[in-house]
């Protein structure tokens, strides 16, 4: 019996720690028990940094996090997240299945960690202490960013003043005002009452951010093709964690809305003005990010040709 | 027999007059090689891990702060102020100091932090005044656990985010348990210093010390004013009353130089290197434990072993007690949070209602032996102790556990503020 | 022997309260600027961090140069005799230098696997390089302690 460590930060009540779960009682059950996938969800075994740290040096076998840590492996990883990359979800969904692991699986090969397959993490919304409607009312805001150089880029672009802060400092500044936004994936926003304290909620959906399962390399080598071929349940069970989350968002926001806080939804026109305000977002992160960036974007945008609108 | 090892090699260590920083980092190696993964390099990745966090950064800033502000003469200033507003009351002072503590974890969200903060000024304050060493250590010592009680409180925010819980609503639910707390703990300090010896209040004396102490009395002005209206973290906050510190002791009081202000900086790294190695041993308990899922049997035990709510309520406080003993209360969160949170939640415990007995809970583990931070950090800033300092601490211990077992089991006093 | 120990000393000192005046610094600096010049410095705060621990980490060291750690004396009692406080040295000498040796290890590691900082994504081995050198220097200090027991100062810390 072959027992892999898997380490995570979401929390085991969450559609992620469910769907780890779902996924570890599945190898457990094809592999008849040979297989055992112990989960240390909850970020018991530390932040997604230190979890992909001591994934790639042995210490774990299995990290499931989101790319914001893989941008540490290569700046590259950052491109996937940038603003308006995909022109709708199923794109989206296509390029991330499809053509993402011939794009950034050799660089995480290189880095040390063989990814089985990419996590949906989900949609950005906005958060705000007043209502906005238009780029143009974030002029003069202070926006709480995560430190990451997508995010930096989209600030800018969007002409509102980036304030760079861990995700647990972000509640306590919007509720003093160090901040006046702040944007989350929506599920992760919500969840941690982020509109109670920024209750308005502009469903942006400027962004998307996605995130891998992926193995050590010093386990991989370590594993025989049979439990290689049971892990690849990790792999086939993917599309149906982006179906929930894709999903639970509309849910959640209605709640949402049935609750009486105001969330905004865009038209197709004012949508629009918020993709034009960010223009260039791309090109600043290939630039920023150096090294084979700008090689990573082409072959992205060969995968969304292939993938259609 | 691995655990006798374990014992033996303590010993040893201590009949050898190893130090107690050695003692543990070799006991850890011990547990990483024989329960870990046998790699001991594991041990200073954790340590590498625990202290590259930026939480930690206000620890070295308000030490800095407080021995700048006591070698000059804000704290003294500061002292006399509050000695002057106060010492017509009986057991004034002590209850000026539990009730800066819990102003200042208003906006704090650090134990340690509001200890440094307060303690820089009333310890020794405390202890000019006549009260015994015992209260004035006690009394800063456990006041300062305030500060993750009473919002914002970095622990209450992982909890937050772990069990996905509104932060925001277990704000809300601190500020009741934190004011009950306030006023026990300030009682306490009143009936029990009631024969320190009063002055008569005097206005002029009062003025006087405003006049002087104007410089000093901004310091606390700016750093709440600065907090509360969002032009710094509290973090941000330790490094200004640094600079402010410095400006005032140099420009206004002269009375501090450079030569100060080195002894000052090496004084705060030798007290850190002193301390951080401790809390470093923490985290690697806690990584071993996790991994070797020690955390998910106990709560199946527990949900075994109990049938009723209450039953579950009082076993889940004495354990987190015992818990509180041995690792620090983020370590703690993290590792018992989400497994209890399951366990209460079947029991149809308020998820808000349960994050406030964790912390309250792991606030009384700040204050208990070997891994008190409070006592810990106590004892660097006030170069007192450590048996001393978890002796002087063990009333106010007992006052807490008190509220703890009322806000336990009566959850209006966490819920009353929240919005069902 | 004794002026080496006490330059060594005064060396590490600076560096420690300079890596804090940096820490500080930044803090300000990064308030400042994102106050008045609305304009965040990009990754102060995990500078400052790094700060942080240089100066925390050299204290280690630092404590052991001025025999400032805590000890827990209740114990000496079992063995009474003058010699246990040299055989003392001699094994903290040991085991900081095992401590050492693993930190050679970690932040070889580090290097081999290129654990970069978040946010500013510098190469972290040059900041970690501080382990392997506290570790290393404390079991120096230790040995000459054992050595020449007349350079060991008395000691400072409570416990
Ligand atoms: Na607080
Ligand atoms: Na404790």
């Amino acid at each position: 019996e072959t027992v892999l460590k898997l380490g995570s930060v979401a929390p085991s009540g969450s559609p992620w720690g469910k769907w780890a779960t779902g996924v570890a009682a599945k190898i457990e059950e094809v592999s008849g028990g040979e297989l055992k996938i112990e989960l240390l969800l909850d970020a018991q075994a530390g932040d997604e940094q230190t979890v992909l740290r001591q994934t790639s040096k042995g210490r774990l076998d299995i990290a499931f996090v989101s790319n914001v840590p893989l941008t540490l492996l290569s700046q590259e990883m950052a491109i996937p997240s940038a603003a308006y990359l995909f022109d709708s979800p199923e794109q989206g969904t296509c390029v991330t299945y499809e053509h993402l692991s011939d794009t950034l699986g050799g660089i995480m090969e290189g880095a040390g960690v063989v990814p089985l397959t990419w996590m949906e993490v989900g949609h950005y919304v906005l958060f705000s202490k007043e209502p906005v409607s238009s780029p143009a009312d974030l002029a003069g805001k202070k926006m709480r960013i995560a430190p990451s150089i997508a995010d930096a880029a989209l600030a800018k672009a969007w002409g509102v003043q980036g304030v760079p802060m861990g995700t647990s400092d972000a509640i306590p500044a919007l509720q003093t005002g160090t901040v006046d936004a702040a944007w989350f994936p929506t599920l992760f926003g919500i969840g941690i009452g982020t509109h109670k304290v920024a209750p308005h909620v502009t469903v942006t959906n400027h962004a998307r951010l996605i995130g891998t399962v992926a193995v050590s390399g010093r386990t991989w080598a370590k594993l025989s093709d049979q439990e290689k071929q049971w892990l690849g349940v990790f792999t086939a069970a993917g599309p149906q964690l982006t179906q929930g989350i894709l999903g639970a968002e509309p849910a959640l926001l209605g709640q949402l809305e049935g609750a009486g806080v105001p969330v905004k939804h865009l038209s197709a026109e004012e949508g629009a003005v918020w993709k034009a305000a960010a223009d260039g977002v791309l090109a600043a992160i290939i630039e920023e990010a150096g090294g084979d960036a700008q090689a990573v974007a082409d072959r992205i945008a060969q995968a969304k040709a292939a993938c259609g609108s | 027999m691995e655990v006798l090892g374990l014992f033996a090699l303590f010993a040893a260590l201590l009949i050898l007059r190893q130090s107690v920083i050695l003692i543990l980092l070799a006991a850890t190696a011990y547990v990483h090689l024989v329960w870990g993964d046998g790699l001991v390099v594991y041990l200073i990745e954790d340590i590498w891990t625990a202290m590259d966090n930026s939480v930690l950064l206000a620890i070295p800033m308000f030490i800095i702060a407080g021995a700048l502000m006591s070698r000059g003469s804000i704290a003294e200033r500061l002292i006399e102020i509050v000695r002057a507003a106060t010492e017509w009351m009986p057991g004034g002072l002590g209850f000026a100091t539990i009730l800066s503590c819990a102003l200042f974890s208003a906006i704090s969200g650090s134990s340690p932090a509001t200890l440094l903060a307060v303690g820089a000024v009333m310890y020794p304050a405390l202890k000019e005044a006549g009260y015994t060493r015992k209260f004035a250590l006690g009394s800063v010592t456990s006041a300062g656990t305030l500060g993750i009680i009473i919002p914002p409180s970095i622990p209450l925010i992982i909890y937050g985010i772990i069990t996905e819980t509104s932060i925001v609503d277990l704000f809300l639910a601190g500020i009741i348990p934190g004011i009950l707390l306030t006023v026990a703990l300030g009682i306490y300090s009143l009936v029990s210093n009631r024969h320190v010896p009063r002055t008569r209040f005097s206005l002029s004396r009062l003025m006087a010390a405003l006049r002087n102490g104007i410089w000093s009395l901004m310091l606390p002005v700016i750093l709440l004013g600065g907090i509360y209206s969002g032009y710094f973290s509290p973090t941000e906050a330790a490094a200004v009353s640094v600079g402010y510190a410095m400006l005032v002791e140099l420009l206004v009081h002269r009375e501090l130089g450079p030569r100060d202000f080195f002894a000052v900086g090496l004084q705060t790294a030798q007290m850190l290197g002193t301390l951080f190695p401790i809390v470093a041993v923490a985290l690697s308990i806690k990584t071993i434990l996790a991994i070797e899922g020690i955390p998910q049997d106990f709560a199946q035990w527990l949900q075994g072993a109990v049938s009723s709510k209450i039953a579950f309520l009082l076993a889940v406080n004495a354990a987190l007690i015992v818990i509180g003993c041995l690792i620090d209360v983020v370590s703690a969160i993290l590792l018992l949070g989400p497994i209890l949170f399951a366990a209460a939640q079947s029991f149809g415990i308020n998820p808000v209602h349960f994050g406030i007995i964790m912390v309250i809970n792991l606030e009384i583990g700040l204050l208990t032996p070997p891994v008190g931070l409070n006592v810990l950090v106590a004892m660097t800033a006030f170069r007192e102790r450590f048996w001393d300092i978890c002796h002087a601490v063990l009333p106010f211990i007992a006052i807490m556990f008190a509220v703890l077992m009322l806000v336990t089991f009566a959850p209006q006093l966490s819920l009353y503020f929240v919005s069902p | 022997m004794q002026r080496y120990l006490t330059m060594l000393l005064r060396v590490e000192g600076m560096v420690a309260v300079t890596a804090y005046a940096v820490t500080c610094g930044l803090l300000l600096a990064d308030v400042f600027a994102r106050e008045f010049l609305s304009q965040a410095i990009w990754g102060a705060q995990k500078m400052a961090v790094f700060g942080a621990i240089v100066a925390g980490i050299l204290g280690l060291t630092i404590a052991v140069g001025n025999n400032a750690h805590l000890r827990a004396n209740f114990a000496d009692r079992v063995l009474p005799y003058p010699w246990v406080d040299r055989l003392g040295d001699l094994i903290s000498a040991i085991l900081f230098g095992c401590l050492c040796w693993y930190a050679i290890e970690f932040v070889s590691e580090s290097i081999q696997f290129k654990d970069k900082a978040e946010v500013i994504h510098i190469p972290l081995w040059p900041i970690q390089l501080v382990f392997p050198y506290a570790f290393g220097t404390a079991a120096l200090r230790h040995l000459i302690f054992f050595l020449v027991p007349g350079t060991k100062p008395e000691h400072t810390g409570e416990g």
